[in-house]
């Protein structure tokens, strides 16, 4: 079972490590190999097609869509990354002392868990972005104290029901807790599904940020961003469809990307390296 | 004479990334009405393909290689699939070891028993429902629990709804998969007699798979003992130990004698 | 070694189980070397029993005294410390060996808590328990559902046996396995108790497990002990009617020897 299953697994590791390992490439070369300066007008050239001195053509501005995507990958990629990162570990975190404090501290936190989530859901990010300015990093913020309830949601539920295992108890027979009890019997059945989770999410924080890139409340205007650009095409979706198409595949990119890397980490985390133990 | 069932060089295989693999690999059984056979053998000896496949209910992915079943003089490979269908509880049934996931979760098990009455034996609902409880009654559950869903009930009482399933239906040719596994033994004797009388049916055949011996003993007056996917062992029950000559049978024995009360203990 | 004095346990549930006592006052003994067999129907509480033993469930009321301590009333903290000396071998071994892990590692896992041992050292026990339960050394690197049943729950006793404990609570060892397995995991016990003097407690619904191997029986049902001693008086005179059914229904061979 094990060799066609291994190589299943790398298979869809590799894809996705691939797709991203090439994004994250282009982010960090992108300057040197972009054609133009990214916030360079051309008004003569407005709206044109690709091919010739603008391999992806132009914008509404007359700015080259290829080079505007080289160095928005830069942000787009880290921005989401970070924030999906940082969601991850609180919502771990949180879940976990949630899952095994005890009855009493897994009321209090699931109750405050559930304020949040009755809030509307952009409402606290808004908040977050009005008291301390629109930027990247409020923005950031505002996301992660948005998001974070949700994974912790999960991931209680996970914990309640990994410590249900009859391996678990096994292991705290055998005389296993505390952490120890956590990093090797829980952790590894609470980790797959939220980076899973996290894997998707990471490609759907891009759009969070190209929606508040769009309302002036994330990236600032000059600044290169995919979901800023997907946003700014929007008008021009009869006229210069390839202005959509271009911000577009690249999210889609990342999202694939990210989705086969989660999935392939999922059954990595399963397979540990032969001969050893 | 001809015999009722005989299964012949019946070989099922497997594609696998190594090539085709053969789980059962050149069988020979038969059964006379009235007998009682054993199939004996550990998980993956294959006992339980050969009966999926003498039922027509092989798993996807699983191919015939070879070798006859003639079930009263027709060959069921040879039929066509319509009309072999048919036969499914009309001819022959089987009860699974995971009574659990035999049993339709979202109907009550009186309902599921009485439409198999008013589907095989073309009876009206009304006559189905009060045959149903009778059936019921016959295996020891109490009518009132018609009214359960399969998970509402024991492993045992499951087991029992399947048997009365199997009384329901009269198949000639009943076959029990591993009808004791899971239950205690208490609960496996209350089985192994309801089992046994089915086989004082006239006409009736059953085939027994058991990986417990023991167990097989109490119904069976013939055994064969499958190892890989080969029947490595053939004897009437009680002349087992005499006949016996493959290692695993042997085995076998010996773990059967070490983990049963002496016959002194009466 | 370990004596159970009027054990109670009452689980507070709703519907059918409201206020039905799993354990209703259970007394037990178990003297060093015992092979101690304790049979009943499931739903008996045998398992209950096991893990208020353990510990992993509170009793009502009642008391457990293992070699001279009381420990039933012991804080979760000093647990630990009786586990080093009282195991316990699990039914099914498949859902109670963590699939992720190579059996080295599982066999490691009591030892790197129980003892403090280097290395090394930890290695050549795990090497060496490997070899009392009768697997070779290479079988550290398979992972648990790369074994059959037989090997698994071989695992599971060395674990058990790693940190060396002077009890094994053996709750239905056997009860997932094929006939030949069963046979030599009973085995293998009988030989770890003649071997090592090992004090165990066989849990089983299967009074034909018992004949040839245990030296005490304990007959159990609705939470209470119906009868007890040893087998042959125990099953000779079936004065209790109940004891009078599970032997009926125990398979007999009708082979002659």
């Amino acid at each position: 079972m094990s060799a066609v299953g291994s190589l299943g697994k790398n298979r869809s590791l590799t894809a996705g490590g691939a797709i991203l390992a090439l994004l994250v490439l282009a982010a960090l070369v992108g300057p040197v190999l972009a054609p133009h300066d990214p916030l360079r007008i051309d008004p003569l050239h407005r709206l044109a097609g690709p091919g010739g001195e603008y391999p992806l053509g132009t914008d509404h501005l007359g700015r080259c869509v290829c080079s505007r995507l080289l160095f928005g990958a830069r942000i787009s990629l880290s921005a989401s990354l970070a924030v999906s990162l940082a969601i991850l570990v609180l919502g771990l975190a949180v879940g976990f002392v949630a899952g095994l404090g005890g009855p009493r501290t897994d009321l209090i936190v699931m109750r405050l868990v559930d304020i949040k989530l009755a809030f509307p859901s952009l409402i606290l990010t808004l908040a977050v972005i009005g008291a301390l300015g629109p930027s990247l990093f409020s923005a950031s913020l505002g996301i992660v104290l948005n998001w974070w309830p949700v994974y912790a949601r999960m991931v209680r539920g996970l914990v309640l029901a990994a410590k249900e295992k009859e391996y678990v108890l096994a292991a705290r027979v055998t005389g296993s807790r505390g952490l120890k009890l956590v990093r090797g019997h829980l952790l590894p059945q609470v980790l797959p599904p939220a980076l899973l989770l996290a894997s998707l999410e990471t490609g759907s924080l891009i759009l969070v940020f190209a929606g508040l890139g769009f309302l002036g409340l994330g990236v600032q205007a000059p600044t290169p961003e995919w979901g800023t650009m997907l946003s700014e095409a929007r008008n021009y979706i009869y006229t210069a469809p390839h202005l959509l198409l271009a911000p577009g595949a690249a999210i889609f990119l990342a999202v694939l990307g990210f989705n086969l890397l989660g999935e392939g980490l999922r059954e990595a985390l399963n397979l540990k390296e032969a001969g050893k133990w | 004479m001809v015999k009722f069932l005989e299964v012949s060089g019946l070989r099922i295989g497997f594609k696998s990334p190594a090539g085709l693999v053969w789980p059962v690999d050149g069988v020979d059984l038969d059964l006379d009405r009235g007998g009682v056979l054993g199939l004996v053998g550990q998980s993956g000896s294959g006992k339980s393909l050969t009966a999926l496949a003498i039922m027509g209910l092989l798993p996807r992915g699983a191919v015939i290689g070879g070798g006859r079943i003639v079930l009263g003089g027709q060959d069921l490979l040879q039929m066509n699939p319509v009309r072999r269908r048919r036969l499914l509880g009309r001819v022959m049934f089987i009860t699974f070891q995971g009574s659990a996931s035999a049993l339709n979760p979202t109907m009550t098990v009186g309902r599921q028993l009485a439409e198999t009455l008013v589907l095989t034996r073309g009876l009206s609902w009304a006559k189905a429902r009060t045959r149903a409880q009778e059936l019921m009654e016959q295996v020891n559950l109490p009518p009132e629990l018609t009214e359960s869903y399969a998970f509402e009930l024991s492993g045992g009482m499951r087991q029992r709804v399947l048997v009365a399933l199997a009384l329901a239906l009269e198949p000639p040719l009943l076959m029990a998969d591993e009808p004791t596994t899971g239950l205690d033994m208490v609960t496996q004797r209350i089985v192994l007699d309801l089992l046994a009388k089915q086989k004082d049916r006239p006409g009736a055949a059953m085939i027994v798979i058991s990986h417990d011996l023991r167990a097989v003993g109490l119904l069976a007056d013939r055994v064969a003992v499958m190892h890989r996917g080969r029947v490595v062992d053939r004897a009437l029950f009680k002349e087992l130990p005499q006949k016996a000559v493959h290692p695993h049978t042997l085995e076998l024995i010996k773990a059967s004698r070490m983990l049963s009360l002496p016959e002194a203990v009466c | 070694m370990l004596i159970v004095q009027d054990l109670v346990k009452r689980f507070s549930g709703k519907g059918r189980a409201r206020d039905k006592a799993a354990l209703d006052g259970v007394s037990l003994e178990l003297t060093q070397g015992d092979f101690f067999g304790l049979v009943g129907q499931s739903g008996a509480g045998k398992s209950t029993l096991a893990r208020c033993v353990m510990g992993i469930q509170r009793p009502t009321s009642g008391r457990v005294l293992f070699l001279g301590r009381e420990i039933s009333s012991l804080p979760a903290k000093e647990r630990p410390g009786v586990w080093q000396r009282m195991q316990m071998v699990w039914q099914d071994p498949h859902v109670y060996l963590n699939p992720h892990w190579r059996v080295g590692r599982l066999v490691a896992e009591p030892i790197r808590n129980f003892l403090n041992l280097e290395k090394k050292a930890v290695q050549a026990r795990v090497e060496d328990m490997l070899d009392r339960v009768g697997l070779p050394p290479s079988t550290a690197l398979a992972f648990p559902h790369q074994l059959s049943g037989g090997q698994c729950q071989r695992v599971a006793i060395a674990r058990a046996l790693a940190p060396g404990p002077e009890l094994l609570i053996c709750d239905e060892p056997v009860a997932a396995l094929d006939l030949p397995w069963q046979h030599q995991i009973m085995e293998l016990l009988k030989d770890l108790r003649e071997r090592e003097g090992l004090t165990i407690l066989l849990i089983t619904h299967d009074l034909g497990l018992t004949w040839h191997y245990c030296n005490c029986l304990a007959v159990m049902k609705q939470g209470r002990i119906v009868s007890r001693g040893e087998p042959t008086s125990l099953l000779r005179n079936k004065k209790e009617p109940y004891v009078r059914e599970l032997v009926e229904s125990t398979p007999r061979l009708a082979w002659r020897e």
